[in-house]
């Protein structure tokens, strides 16, 4: 089963569909739960990830505004999904019933 | 302030692969907060460097291979550093074109040069030559395998597997070629090595010194001996000799190599190891790697030939005459005449407080 860190990574590439990167899926991270997500824990993590092919990168183009440097694209795999489903639905159960749950 | 840390950030950035740190300065350029981005890239690299460890081949390759290698090519770039500059000496510091009118000095020079290229500077040129291979690999990139990457085909024995996986650093699976085979780059910790071994010896003689002089109770021995890690140009220093100091320093001499050195060694031997089981994706890298092992190999058997033999040759006794006699003080200020030693065998050795080299002879 998918890490916490991991299953964030996963949701906000996830979210980001074709327009999921490094830099894009720190800023999610970051947005959407508040907390910091350092690049040294998130290509780690994204390295971990492909071997366990959850997703798959790809070196995507260069653009102007990165100072002409190529992105590393990231793509949620089929397996990937299914551990996203299996750790959400984990996270469901243990939490029913619990008074923060139902906040 | 941000320019110097964008700078800092591409430096930090050369320990990461090319294709991550294309990746990840691009990443750094577009969020534009460069001072927290510097301690992101600073934090990558040291999880990656991390990661080198955490397995028990690297550990395994250093202990086998790493150290007993650093100690034999310490003491040889230690020799070479410290005995060039002490030979180097007298003649910068004496420096007189009349001298090439003399064929001793015609003869000796230039033997002496030959000497001190063959046995010292050369070998460490070879290695410095090597780093610049690997070196240039880092402009590679993702889609197009770097020059100097590895591709070490699955069957090869467990020690090579080994030593080239401490050497060459992380795997990645090779998607290029559809071979099962393992990617290995040369960007690895050991390669990484040389560069802290050059600052780290840069500064730390300047830092020892400063230390020492701090402890009023440490014996010289202790300071010299500490000192003596980086002898050349510790020696040029307190002789105050500037030209000396300059000299060891340019000469590839103490401090960069005597920690950069030992460390290229392992990179030979995986580079000579690998030679027949691996497939370069530059022909002419691979030619060049072996061209350098077979000058150092042969450079290394030559000095080894060429190593002076203690040859004693006394005057045969008709030829002998007797000392004459002379009184000097001694330590103590005690008076010494040599009629009192006379029958018995005398040592006499004329040195000069000033020679590193005279004192280090005295028993």
């Amino acid at each position: 089963m998918l890490g916490e860190f991991e299953y964030l990574l996963v949701s906000a590439a996830a979210r980001l569909g074709e327009d999921a990167y490094g830099a894009a899926m720190r800023q999610e991270i970051e947005t959407l739960t508040g907390r910091r997500c350092s690049l040294g824990a998130l290509y780690t993590t994204l390295d971990r990830l492909e071997g366990k092919g959850i997703v798959e990168t790809w070196t995507g183009e260069a653009t102007p505004e990165r100072g002409g440097r190529a992105k590393r694209m990231v793509r949620v795999t089929a397996k990937g999904i299914e551990e996203a489903k299996e750790f959400y639905g984990a996270v469901s159960s243990i939490s029913k019933g619990l008074s923060w749950a139902s906040q | 302030m941000k320019r110097i840390c964008w700078q800092l950030a591409q430096l930090l950035s050369e320990a990461l692969e090319p294709a991550e740190r294309e990746a990840v300065l691009g990443d750094v350029f577009e969020q534009g907060k460069l001072f927290g981005s510097l301690r992101d890239v600073f934090g990558l690299v040291v999880r990656r460097q991390a990661n080198l460890w955490m397995a028990w081949r690297p550990w395994a390759v250093a202990a086998l291979l790493v150290v007993p290698s650093a100690f034999l090519l310490a003491f040889h770039s230690a020799h070479t550093s410290g005995s060039s500059a002490i030979t180097f000496w007298p003649y910068l510091n004496n420096w007189d074109w009349n001298l090439l009118n003399l064929p001793a000095f015609r003869h000796d020079f230039p033997k002496f040069l030959l000497d001190v290229l063959l046995n010292g500077y050369i070998p460490l040129g070879c290695c410095s030559w090597v780093f610049r291979i690997s070196g240039r690999s880092r402009f590679g990139t993702r889609s197009s395998v770097p020059s100097s990457v590895v591709l070490l085909l699955r069957g090869v024995r467990p020690g090579r597997r080994a030593a080239t996986y401490f050497l060459r650093g992380q795997q990645q699976s090779s998607e290029r070629t559809g071979l099962r085979a393992t990617v290995l780059s040369r960007h690895s910790a050991c390669h990484r090595l040389p560069v802290a071994g050059a600052l780290a010896g840069a500064f730390g003689h300047a830092a020892w010194r400063a230390v020492a002089a701090t402890l009023p109770n440490l014996p010289a021995w202790a300071v010299d001996r500490c000192a003596g890690f980086v002898r050349a140009d510790g020696l040029a220093s307190d002789l105050q000799l500037p030209r000396v100091a300059a000299f060891s320093r340019a000469g590839l001499s103490a401090t960069g190599f005597r920690l950069a050195f030992p460390t290229a060694l392992p990179g030979l031997l995986a580079d000579f190891l690998l030679g027949r089981s691996h497939l370069s994706s530059s022909k002419k890298d691979a030619h060049r790697m072996k061209t350098t092992i077979l000058l150092l190999v042969t450079i290394t058997l030559a000095a080894a030939a060429d190593a002076p033999t203690v040859s004693a040759q006394l005057q045969p006794p008709e030829e002998r005459r007797p000392l004459p006699d002379f009184a000097v003080q001694d330590a103590r200020g005690k008076k010494i005449t040599m009629k009192k030693y006379r029958g018995h065998v005398v040592l006499l050795d004329f040195w000069a407080t000033w020679c590193h080299g005279c004192k280090e002879e005295i028993p």
